[in-house]
């Protein structure tokens, strides 16, 4: 070992330093300063160049996005026809989603938050060594949670809320649970709305009112109607060629190649759940209505969304917790507070105002998530807003990408209004998270 | 700083309720652990169901681990034969990080360098805000700014025949728009951390800004930079809309950032949004991909973390 050493050429200066202490010799100085002066150039040009990628990007949309942009955007369902296209069901799926996204992300990553940083364990004893452990793996884990992809997220989703484990059914039933094909049996007729488009021009659009009987079709069951395309004889003599897209009874599309048609179905029409193990409790046309297994419905979403948005909620909460100066909590605690007294009434209070920014950054990032939602609820025609936790959803990202992946050109202004009304949200949010933090340091100061 | 009287805290601590309180203190902490314990739970259940599904996967005919690991060739849905060989798709989602790397390592790092060491405060203060509103952009508009502005863009300057409709190239550049931000951000608070004492040395010799910047500042925050960049990349792996919606839908292997390529995200929105029957073999290889997407950028998020834990303990 010595002499592997000994025979190691005799140490040079380290470069570094050198080449540091030959920066004082003015051997090169006019051409120390023009490399500063290139560096500095190349820097400018370069975050000139991220600033005007902002400036495209939000140009680039605004002038794509204006024309559609009109009152009937914001009231109307998604429609085939550019002008008459909108974006109502997808914002009021995206509130449901993210609101409750947050009542189920909120308290868990605050508590989380909490025990991370005001329930540090203190070891020694065997049981307080393993809540060490377990403690700062918990924070390791959290920050490693952060940089899973959200599209794996969703996965999780798909298999633990939307056909939980099919536990209550195959998957495959489970996942078209709803889809009660069902009504479509030969000779069984249901209240519904026909709307008839033609495929090219987006000119004639007739709605066909009443009640509407399946005379003929070739469905027998769910799997098969989701794969193949069928042939469906209506019974005023029509015929109709298409796949059924939907997952949820609620909304059934035909898409043959020359006509397309919907035929929407009321809840109420909902006559019998293809999972015969599915749980319900409730009326599905009321507020109070649960089933099991959730299916691609406003809850499993939620739920999703909340595993991908815990780990941004935690770290928040726990460096706005981390800033609260130690003396309020020794304060309260020399007037013999409890922990939990310390933490509910003085800590929480002062850190609330981080919490909140953090959180309202949370709910921006759920708001613009779209690949999770996307394995989840899978892409519907949906024409109304939800109903309750069972309903299923559109969302604005959603939306948005099913617009932007269609090949004509008025779908992307189409898309890009929608874009410009997510960004809005996106753009009040942080308003109103500077707003709070702006708020906070005027009152530390 | 005067705060005023707090009468409730006073009449908390008082003796008076002190079974009551205590009781509450063990109920709240139990509490407390079972919700952290949820996080370790949550890491648990992604490995316990990409594992149990994949598994499931390897079991279905058409399908062998060999074949899945070893072979180039990916052609599920297309009737007759399927063959499952994750490299085309490793391939696209190589290829659409490495084009998002060459944009977004240097110019993030340079930005950073520039608003760290040169900026001037107004600057500054206009600029950050400009990189937090690029980072809370979401993804879906990134794709829709790469198919609607990047690659009408790339068809114009190298020519109509030879760019596809669809490219990786262009999803590449957006996804290199969007982990802008997050290289930049994280280097300039590594950058941040450097002690003034390194710079003001430096400065004493005679130093240049370039030479303290690139000789002192940057070597002495490495570790956050490489952090930064470890993160950045791992997120553009597991980048999904960008890619969905402008990298294409055809998998194979190949270098050109021109063509279309299909990434292993792109392949799962595929089959979610299309027509493919739960438990068939197409929908249950989303699982397998899945876990192959979710080792890789786990064990970059993990070894990023531990480095940017390394840099951080050096300045505090």
């Amino acid at each position: 070992m010595s002499s592997a050493i000994s025979n190691l050429p005799p140490p040079e200066p380290a470069a570094g330093f050198g080449e540091l202490a030959n920066c004082g010799v003015p051997r090169s100085a006019s051409w120390r300063t023009l490399k500063n002066r290139i560096f500095l150039g190349i820097c400018i040009v370069v975050t000139a160049i991220s600033v005007l990628l902002l400036v495209v990007l939000l140009g680039s949309i605004v002038l794509q996005g204006t024309k559609y942009l009109t009152p009937s955007f914001f009231n109307n369902p998604p429609s085939r026809k550019p002008a008459l296209a909108g974006f109502m069901p997808a914002i009021w799926g995206s509130v449901w989603v993210c609101f409750f996204c947050m009542v189920i992300a909120l308290p868990m990553g605050v508590g989380t938050a909490i025990f991370l940083e005001e329930y540090k364990p203190r070891g020694g004893t065997l049981w307080g060594g393993l809540l060490k452990r377990g403690h700062s793996f918990v924070q390791l884990n959290i920050r490693n949670l952060a940089g899973v992809p959200s599209i794996v997220y969703g996965i999780i989703g798909l298999t633990c809320f939307v056909r939980m484990f099919g536990v209550f059914g195959s998957p495959n039933v489970a996942m078209y649970d709803s889809m009660r094909v069902l009504s479509l049996k030969s000779g069984e007729s249901v209240q519904a709305t026909l709307v008839e488009e033609t495929d090219t021009a987006y000119s004639l659009m007739s709605p066909l009112k009443g009640p509407l009987t399946i005379a003929k079709s070739d469905v027998d069951s769910a799997r098969e109607v989701y794969v193949h395309t069928h042939h469906f004889e209506l019974a005023d003599g029509r015929e109709v060629e298409g796949k059924l897209r939907s997952m949820d009874g609620t909304l059934i599309s035909i898409d043959p190649g020359a006509r397309k048609a919907n035929i929407e179905f009321k809840p109420s029409d909902v006559r019998a759940y293809a999972s015969e193990n599915a749980i319900r409790l409730g009326n599905p046309d009321t507020f109070f209505f649960l089933r099991l297994p959730l299916g691609g419905s406003v809850l499993a979403g939620a739920l999703t969304l909340a595993l991908v948005v815990l780990p941004t909620i935690i770290i928040a909460a726990s460096e706005a917790l981390r800033a609260v100066p130690n003396s309020l909590r020794q304060g309260a605690f020399a007037l013999g507070c409890t922990r939990w007294q310390v933490v509910s009434k003085t800590v929480l209070p002062s850190a609330l105002p981080g919490i909140m920014t953090g959180s309202i950054l949370a709910v921006s990032r759920a708001i613009g998530e779209a690949a999770p939602l996307l394995v989840v609820g899978g892409f519907l025609f949906i024409t109304f807003a939800p109903r309750n936790l069972m309903s299923d959803f559109a969302a604005m990202p959603l939306q948005i990408y099913n617009w932007a992946q269609r090949p004509q050109e008025e779908f992307h202004q189409v898309a890009a209004s929608g874009i410009l009304v997510l960004l809005s949200v996106l753009l009040v949010f942080n308003f109103v998270a500077i707003l709070v933090r702006q708020l906070f340091q005027r009152k530390l100061s | 700083m005067s705060r005023p009287f707090r009468r409730d805290l006073l009449s908390a601590g008082r003796a008076r309720n002190h079974a009551w309180a205590y009781r509450t203190e063990s109920l709240i902490t139990a509490l407390l652990i079972l919700l952290a314990a949820f996080s370790i739970f949550t890491t648990f259940a992604i490995i316990a169901v990409l594992l149990a599904e994949t598994y499931r996967f390897f079991l279905m005919p058409d399908v062998t681990v060999g074949e899945f690991f070893f072979s180039g060739k990916w052609s599920p849905l297309l009737g007759g034969e399927k063959h499952f060989g994750i490299w085309p798709l490793m391939c696209g989602t190589f290829l659409v990080t490495a084009v998002s790397a060459v944009l977004a390592l240097p110019v993030g790092l340079v930005t950073a360098v520039y608003l760290s060491e040169y900026a001037p405060a107004k600057l500054r203060a206009v600029l950050k805000p400009v990189l937090e509103i690029l980072a809370g952009i979401p993804t879906v508009v990134y794709g829709f700014f790469a198919l609607t502005v990047i690659t009408p863009a790339l068809k114009g300057l190298l020519g109509d025949q030879s760019v596809e409709g669809y490219n990786a190239l262009s999803a590449g550049l957006a996804v290199g728009i969007m982990t802008l931000p997050i290289v930049c951000s994280l280097s300039e608070d590594a950058l941040q951390a450097v002690p003034r004492a390194l710079r003001e040395g430096a400065f004493a010799t005679g130093a240049t800004k370039f030479d303290v910047s690139v000789k002192v500042v940057i070597p002495a925050a490495l570790s956050g930079i490489i952090a930064s960049y470890l993160l950045a990349i791992a997120r553009a792996v597991g980048e999904t809309m960008i890619v969905a919606l402008a990298a294409g839908g055809l998998a194979q292997l190949t270098a050109n950032p021109l063509n279309q390529v299909q990434t292993m995200t792109g392949w799962m929105v595929q089959i979610f949004l299309g027509d493919a029957p739960a438990d068939g073999v197409e929908y249950t290889s989303c699982y397998a991909v899945g876990a192959v997407l979710f080792v890789l950028t786990f064990a970059i998020t993990v070894i990023g973390n531990r480095v940017l834990a390394r840099f951080r303990e050096e300045y505090d």
